[in-house]
């Protein structure tokens, strides 16, 4: 009966493939390192292109609702993206509200100046 | 603009029968170019085909005149708001302090507030004067609530004042603000009222709800701001009023009004 301690040693399958794996790495180390600076020069590209056009990049961000108050706020800014959504006025996920209960939906805007065509 | 009103057309669809408001916080009819040279016509026309409910007077709409804006403000179909720009021989204010909107049985309170510099530009300021928010508040709010379920501040005197008339008046349900052109990332929260505010130049548009109870009283919100990127198409009914003004101000017999190019 065998020590349990060196059952297998040196002949487990992971073993050899992690070794083999840490070579591998170590000879493309290189090409990745370039694969990822392509990558972000393409990110940093799309995100001038949105700043030059006015819009932001402006990721979902709950408001924590203000505990003293039952009136809770959340805010969902759209993230504008490079590419069009199938459905740009894809309207927000209901809030819950209780029966009986209506949504008003105020829509708003400010400051727009008579601006007739924004970015272009 | 043409991409907001298909932004707003959308969304209208959207909502089936849902209670929809449609507001600007000010600074909405003069401005750049056409619009201005136009006197706030263009604008007034447009945000009427797009089914504006309410707005507040801001400076920039002042920059041809309070009697110019007025009379801008009897042609056009929302309601044009000021409570605290008076005239200083009457002291009674050239606009509609408030406005009460009924929307699927909820009554909207409506007030508008203009910032305290706003007539710096304007020809006739020696007319007319700015009272101060707060005072102006204490006048109107308790008027406003009784007949509101709702009530909504909508506001040119920016973030700072905002804050501190929500603190103060809790009958303030909901604060539209403007002037600051810089947009929120999130509604701000004072004494359990969102205040909301966007950036300049039409680039967003705010989606506002407000789930109400049983007794319309206010229980929850949530605020999206909607980017207008080329991704909306141009509504074709005002690209086509908006290229009509701009054919009419590059005419040499142009008039002030649209219908010289009709």
């Amino acid at each position: 009966m065998r020590p349990p301690a060196t059952r297998g040693r040196g002949l487990r399958p992971g073993h050899l493939a992690l070794s083999s794996e840490r070579r591998r790495f170590g000879s493309t180390r290189l090409t990745h390192s370039i694969r990822w600076a392509v990558a972000l020069s393409v990110l940093l590209g799309c995100a001038a292109l949105l700043a030059a056009c006015g819009t932001a990049l402006t990721p979902t961000i709950p408001l924590v609702a203000d505990p003293t108050s039952a009136f809770s706020a959340t805010a969902t800014p759209t993230l504008a993206s490079a590419t069009p959504e199938p459905t740009a006025t894809e309207p927000p996920t209901a809030t819950p509200t209780p029966e009986g209960a209506v949504t008003l939906v105020i829509l708003h805007t400010t400051d727009v100046f008579g601006q007739m065509d924004p970015c272009g | 603009m043409a991409r907001r009103a298909n932004a707003l057309q959308s969304i209208r669809q959207g909502i089936d029968d849902a209670p929809l408001l449609v507001l600007d916080a000010g600074n909405a009819l003069l401005g750049y170019g056409t619009s201005y040279e136009q006197g706030g016509a263009l604008t007034r026309e447009a945000m009427d085909l797009m089914g504006y409910d309410a707005m507040a007077v801001g400076g920039v709409d002042l920059e041809l005149g309070v009697a110019h804006l007025r009379s801008v403000a009897d042609e056009a179909g929302f309601a044009v708001l000021s409570a605290n720009l008076v005239s200083r021989d009457t002291g009674l204010p050239p606009f509609s302090p408030y406005v009460i909107i009924q929307r699927a049985g909820v009554r909207v309170g409506i007030l508008g507030l203009t910032e305290d510099t706003a007539l710096d530009q304007a020809p006739d300021a020696e007319s007319y004067e700015v009272l101060a928010y707060d005072a102006t508040l204490a006048a109107y709010i308790d008027d406003v609530a009784s007949q509101s379920d709702l009530v909504v501040l909508l506001s040119h005197v920016g973030l700072q004042d905002d804050k501190l008339l929500a603190e103060t008046y809790d009958a303030i349900d909901v604060v539209i603000g403007g002037r600051n052109a810089r947009r929120l990332l999130a509604p701000e929260s004072v004494n359990g009222t969102p205040i909301v505010q966007l950036g300049a130049r039409g680039e967003d548009l705010g989606r506002l709800e407000i789930a109400l109870d049983g007794d319309n009283r206010p229980i929850a919100s949530r605020w999206q701001v909607i980017a207008l990127g080329p991704e909306f198409a141009d509504d074709p009914e005002v690209a086509s009023l908006v290229h009509r003004y701009r054919v009419a101000a590059q005419s040499p017999t142009s008039s002030t009004e649209a219908e010289a190019a009709d």
